[in-house]
Protein backbone atom coordinates (compact mmCIF):
# COMPACT_ATOMS: atom_id res chain seq x y z
CA UNK A 1 0.00 0.00 0.00
CA UNK A 2 1.21 3.46 -0.85
CA UNK A 3 1.83 5.55 2.26
CA UNK A 4 -0.29 8.73 1.95
CA UNK A 5 2.30 10.72 3.91
CA UNK A 6 5.39 9.46 2.12
CA UNK A 7 6.25 12.89 0.80
CA UNK A 8 5.00 16.45 1.12
CA UNK A 9 3.16 16.18 -2.21
CA UNK A 10 1.38 13.01 -1.04
CA UNK A 11 0.51 14.66 2.28
CA UNK A 12 -0.88 17.67 0.41
CA UNK A 13 -3.15 15.46 -1.70
CA UNK A 14 -4.25 13.66 1.48
CA UNK A 15 -5.17 16.94 3.19
CA UNK A 16 -7.04 18.21 0.13
CA UNK A 17 -9.00 14.94 0.01
CA UNK A 18 -9.91 15.32 3.69
CA UNK A 19 -10.85 18.95 3.01
CA UNK A 20 -13.12 17.97 0.12
CA UNK A 21 -14.87 15.33 2.21
CA UNK A 22 -15.25 17.75 5.12
CA UNK A 23 -16.65 20.42 2.79
CA UNK A 24 -19.35 18.00 1.65
CA UNK A 25 -20.19 17.07 5.26
CA UNK A 26 -20.29 20.74 6.31
CA UNK A 27 -22.49 21.72 3.37
CA UNK A 28 -24.95 18.90 4.03
CA UNK A 29 -25.01 19.66 7.76
CA UNK A 30 -25.77 23.33 7.18
CA UNK A 31 -28.40 22.63 4.52
CA UNK A 32 -30.19 19.57 5.89
CA UNK A 33 -29.08 19.29 9.53
CA UNK A 34 -26.24 17.73 11.52
CA UNK A 35 -27.84 14.26 11.54
CA UNK A 36 -27.48 14.03 7.77
CA UNK A 37 -23.91 15.30 8.09
CA UNK A 38 -23.10 12.56 10.58
CA UNK A 39 -24.51 9.93 8.20
CA UNK A 40 -22.45 11.29 5.29
CA UNK A 41 -19.33 11.52 7.47
CA UNK A 42 -19.79 7.90 8.59
CA UNK A 43 -20.31 6.83 4.97
CA UNK A 44 -17.18 8.66 3.82
CA UNK A 45 -15.09 7.20 6.66
CA UNK A 46 -16.41 3.74 5.80
CA UNK A 47 -15.65 4.25 2.11
CA UNK A 48 -12.12 5.46 2.91
CA UNK A 49 -11.57 2.48 5.20
CA UNK A 50 -12.79 0.16 2.43
CA UNK A 51 -10.47 1.70 -0.15
CA UNK A 52 -7.55 1.49 2.28
CA UNK A 53 -8.37 -2.16 3.01
CA UNK A 54 -8.59 -3.00 -0.70
CA UNK A 55 -5.27 -1.29 -1.39
CA UNK A 56 -3.68 -3.08 1.55
CA UNK A 57 -4.67 -6.45 0.07
CA UNK A 58 -3.66 -5.57 -3.48
CA UNK A 59 -0.10 -6.47 -4.48
CA UNK A 60 2.00 -3.37 -4.26
CA UNK A 61 4.26 -2.27 -7.10
CA UNK A 62 6.88 -1.30 -4.54
CA UNK A 63 6.52 -4.34 -2.27
CA UNK A 64 9.77 -5.94 -3.38
CA UNK A 65 13.03 -4.82 -4.86
CA UNK A 66 12.83 -4.53 -8.64
CA UNK A 67 15.46 -6.52 -10.53
CA UNK A 68 18.24 -4.23 -11.56
CA UNK A 69 18.61 -3.52 -15.25
CA UNK A 70 22.35 -3.50 -14.80
CA UNK A 71 22.37 -6.85 -13.06
CA UNK A 72 23.15 -9.95 -15.04
CA UNK A 73 21.32 -13.31 -14.82
CA UNK A 74 23.31 -14.32 -11.73
CA UNK A 75 22.30 -11.14 -9.88
CA UNK A 76 18.65 -11.58 -10.79
CA UNK A 77 18.50 -14.96 -9.04
CA UNK A 78 19.92 -13.71 -5.74
CA UNK B 1 34.95 11.87 -3.93
CA UNK B 2 32.42 12.26 -6.71
CA UNK B 3 32.54 8.57 -7.55
CA UNK B 4 31.88 7.77 -3.88
CA UNK B 5 28.71 9.88 -3.83
CA UNK B 6 27.55 8.34 -7.12
CA UNK B 7 28.17 4.89 -5.67
CA UNK B 8 26.16 5.81 -2.58
CA UNK B 9 23.20 6.95 -4.69
CA UNK B 10 23.20 3.73 -6.73
CA UNK B 11 23.98 1.37 -3.91
CA UNK B 12 23.02 -2.27 -4.41
CA UNK B 13 22.44 -4.84 -1.72
CA UNK B 14 21.11 -4.37 1.80
CA UNK B 15 20.70 -0.83 3.18
CA UNK B 16 22.98 0.74 5.70
CA UNK B 17 22.45 -0.58 9.25
CA UNK B 18 19.71 1.17 11.29
CA UNK B 19 18.38 2.91 8.19
CA UNK B 20 15.23 2.27 6.16
CA UNK B 21 15.75 1.43 2.49
CA UNK B 22 12.52 3.29 1.61
CA UNK B 23 12.68 6.49 3.69
CA UNK B 24 15.47 8.77 4.64
CA UNK B 25 15.78 9.00 8.41
CA UNK B 26 14.32 12.53 8.69
CA UNK B 27 11.11 11.58 6.86
CA UNK B 28 10.83 8.33 8.81
CA UNK B 29 11.24 10.30 12.04
CA UNK B 30 8.43 12.73 11.25
CA UNK B 31 6.16 9.87 10.09
CA UNK B 32 6.68 7.98 13.35
CA UNK B 33 6.06 11.20 15.27
CA UNK B 34 2.82 11.77 13.33
CA UNK B 35 1.71 8.20 14.04
CA UNK B 36 2.22 8.81 17.78
CA UNK B 37 0.31 12.10 17.50
CA UNK B 38 -2.59 10.38 15.73
CA UNK B 39 -2.86 8.00 18.69
CA UNK B 40 -2.86 10.93 21.13
CA UNK B 41 -5.55 12.77 19.18
CA UNK B 42 -7.48 9.52 18.85
CA UNK B 43 -7.60 9.31 22.65
CA UNK B 44 -9.00 12.85 22.82
CA UNK B 45 -11.61 12.04 20.19
CA UNK B 46 -12.56 8.87 22.06
CA UNK B 47 -13.16 11.06 25.13
CA UNK B 48 -15.19 13.49 23.04
CA UNK B 49 -17.47 10.84 21.60
CA UNK B 50 -17.83 9.12 24.97
CA UNK B 51 -18.95 12.41 26.55
CA UNK B 52 -21.25 13.21 23.65
CA UNK B 53 -22.85 9.83 22.97
CA UNK B 54 -22.61 7.81 26.19
CA UNK B 55 -22.44 10.29 29.07
CA UNK B 56 -24.66 13.02 27.64
CA UNK B 57 -28.39 13.46 28.05
CA UNK B 58 -29.97 16.29 26.11
CA UNK B 59 -28.67 18.54 23.36
CA UNK B 60 -25.01 18.73 22.34
CA UNK B 61 -23.47 21.17 22.88
CA UNK B 62 -25.55 22.05 25.95
CA UNK B 63 -27.77 25.09 25.51
CA UNK B 64 -25.57 27.56 27.40
CA UNK B 65 -22.67 27.03 24.97
CA UNK B 66 -22.65 28.95 21.71
CA UNK B 67 -19.74 28.37 19.34
CA UNK B 68 -18.51 31.03 16.88
CA UNK B 69 -18.91 28.81 13.82
CA UNK B 70 -18.40 31.57 11.24
CA UNK B 71 -15.12 32.77 12.80
CA UNK B 72 -13.86 29.20 13.10
CA UNK B 73 -14.89 28.58 9.48
CA UNK B 74 -12.83 31.52 8.28
CA UNK B 75 -9.96 30.26 10.43
CA UNK B 76 -10.29 26.84 8.78
CA UNK B 77 -10.03 28.46 5.34
CA UNK B 78 -6.92 30.34 6.50
CA UNK B 79 -5.27 27.13 7.69
CA UNK B 80 -6.19 25.17 4.57
CA UNK B 81 -4.78 27.93 2.37
CA UNK B 82 -1.52 27.61 4.32
CA UNK B 83 -1.34 24.01 3.06
CA UNK B 84 -1.53 25.37 -0.48
CA UNK B 85 1.27 27.88 0.17
CA UNK B 86 3.60 25.30 1.72
CA UNK B 87 2.98 23.02 -1.26
CA UNK B 88 3.71 25.92 -3.60
CA UNK B 89 6.95 26.56 -1.71
CA UNK B 90 8.00 22.92 -2.08
CA UNK B 91 7.13 22.87 -5.79
CA UNK B 92 9.19 26.04 -6.19
CA UNK B 93 12.27 24.61 -4.51
CA UNK B 94 11.98 21.45 -6.63
CA UNK B 95 12.07 23.67 -9.73
CA UNK B 96 14.91 25.74 -8.31
CA UNK B 97 12.76 28.87 -7.93
CA UNK B 98 14.07 30.51 -4.80
CA UNK B 99 11.58 33.40 -4.88
CA UNK B 100 8.58 31.04 -4.77
CA UNK B 101 10.18 29.16 -1.88
CA UNK B 102 10.73 32.39 0.05
CA UNK B 103 7.22 33.73 -0.56
CA UNK B 104 5.49 30.38 -0.03
CA UNK B 105 7.14 29.59 3.29
CA UNK B 106 6.78 33.19 4.49
CA UNK B 107 3.08 33.18 3.61
CA UNK B 108 2.64 29.81 5.34
CA UNK B 109 4.18 31.16 8.55
CA UNK B 110 1.97 34.28 8.43
CA UNK B 111 -1.20 32.26 7.79
CA UNK B 112 -0.34 29.88 10.63
CA UNK B 113 0.33 32.79 12.97
CA UNK B 114 -2.97 34.41 11.94
CA UNK B 115 -4.80 31.17 12.68
CA UNK B 116 -3.26 30.95 16.14
CA UNK B 117 -3.97 34.63 16.86
CA UNK B 118 -7.63 34.24 15.88
CA UNK B 119 -7.96 31.09 17.97
CA UNK B 120 -6.53 32.80 21.06
CA UNK B 121 -8.87 35.73 20.41
CA UNK B 122 -11.74 33.23 20.17
CA UNK B 123 -10.79 31.78 23.57
CA UNK B 124 -10.84 35.29 25.08
CA UNK B 125 -14.32 36.08 23.77
CA UNK B 126 -16.03 32.69 23.74
CA UNK B 127 -17.68 33.11 27.15
CA UNK B 128 -16.89 29.79 28.79
CA UNK B 129 -13.81 28.10 30.19
CA UNK B 130 -12.43 24.59 30.45
CA UNK B 131 -13.98 24.36 33.94
CA UNK B 132 -17.52 24.77 32.63
CA UNK B 133 -18.68 21.21 32.41
CA UNK B 134 -17.56 18.32 30.27
CA UNK B 135 -18.22 20.18 27.03
CA UNK B 136 -15.98 23.08 28.05
CA UNK B 137 -13.24 20.67 29.07
CA UNK B 138 -13.27 18.63 25.88
CA UNK B 139 -13.65 21.73 23.70
CA UNK B 140 -10.55 23.34 25.17
CA UNK B 141 -8.80 19.97 25.27
CA UNK B 142 -9.21 19.23 21.57
CA UNK B 143 -8.80 22.75 20.21
CA UNK B 144 -5.96 23.47 22.65
CA UNK B 145 -4.17 20.27 21.66
CA UNK B 146 -4.43 21.34 18.05
CA UNK B 147 -3.29 24.87 18.92
CA UNK B 148 -0.20 23.41 20.57
CA UNK B 149 0.53 21.53 17.35
CA UNK B 150 0.17 24.73 15.35
CA UNK B 151 2.63 26.39 17.72
CA UNK B 152 5.15 23.58 17.21
CA UNK B 153 4.56 23.79 13.45
CA UNK B 154 5.24 27.52 13.53
CA UNK B 155 8.53 26.85 15.33
CA UNK B 156 9.53 24.35 12.63
CA UNK B 157 8.48 26.81 9.91
CA UNK B 158 10.50 29.56 11.62
CA UNK B 159 13.66 27.45 11.47
CA UNK B 160 12.92 26.56 7.83
CA UNK B 161 12.37 30.24 6.97
CA UNK B 162 15.65 31.27 8.62
CA UNK B 163 17.48 28.59 6.68
CA UNK B 164 15.80 29.69 3.44
CA UNK B 165 17.03 33.25 4.03
CA UNK B 166 20.51 31.83 4.52
CA UNK B 167 20.26 29.98 1.20
CA UNK B 168 20.46 26.46 2.61
CA UNK B 169 18.12 24.62 0.26
CA UNK B 170 18.44 23.31 -3.29
CA UNK B 171 16.32 21.52 -5.93
CA UNK B 172 17.60 17.98 -5.22
CA UNK B 173 15.39 15.94 -2.87
CA UNK B 174 18.13 15.50 -0.28
CA UNK B 175 18.89 19.22 -0.36
CA UNK B 176 15.47 20.44 0.79
CA UNK B 177 14.51 17.93 3.47
CA UNK B 178 14.56 20.84 5.90
CA UNK B 179 11.47 22.20 4.12
CA UNK B 180 9.89 18.87 3.17
CA UNK B 181 9.74 17.53 6.73
CA UNK B 182 8.07 20.64 8.27
CA UNK B 183 5.76 20.61 5.21
CA UNK B 184 4.58 17.06 5.97
CA UNK B 185 4.02 18.02 9.61
CA UNK B 186 2.12 21.16 8.59
CA UNK B 187 -0.22 19.19 6.32
CA UNK B 188 -0.88 16.82 9.22
CA UNK B 189 -1.75 19.78 11.46
CA UNK B 190 -4.11 21.15 8.79
CA UNK B 191 -5.85 17.81 8.23
CA UNK B 192 -6.24 17.40 11.98
CA UNK B 193 -7.92 20.81 12.26
CA UNK B 194 -10.39 20.05 9.44
CA UNK B 195 -11.53 16.98 11.38
CA UNK B 196 -11.62 18.86 14.72
CA UNK B 197 -13.58 21.75 13.22
CA UNK B 198 -16.11 19.53 11.45
CA UNK B 199 -16.66 17.39 14.53
CA UNK B 200 -16.88 20.09 17.20
CA UNK B 201 -18.33 23.09 15.41
CA UNK B 202 -20.54 21.54 12.72
CA UNK B 203 -21.76 18.05 13.64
Amino acid sequence: MHNPLRSEADAFRFVMTIGAGAAAVIALSLLAGPRFGVVLAAALVGFAAGVAWARLRAPSATSGPAPSEEAGPEDATR
Amino acid sequence: MESASVAAEHQHGPPEAHQSSRFDRQTLGILLFIVSEVMLIGAFFASYFFLRVVANEGPWPPDQFELPVAVAGVNTAILLSSSVTVHWALESVRRGQRRGLLLGMGATWLLGFTFLFIQINEYVHIGFSARDGSFGTIFYGLTGLHGAHVFVGLLLLSFANIRIWRGHFGPKAKDHLGVEVPGIYWHFVDGMWVIVFTTIYIL
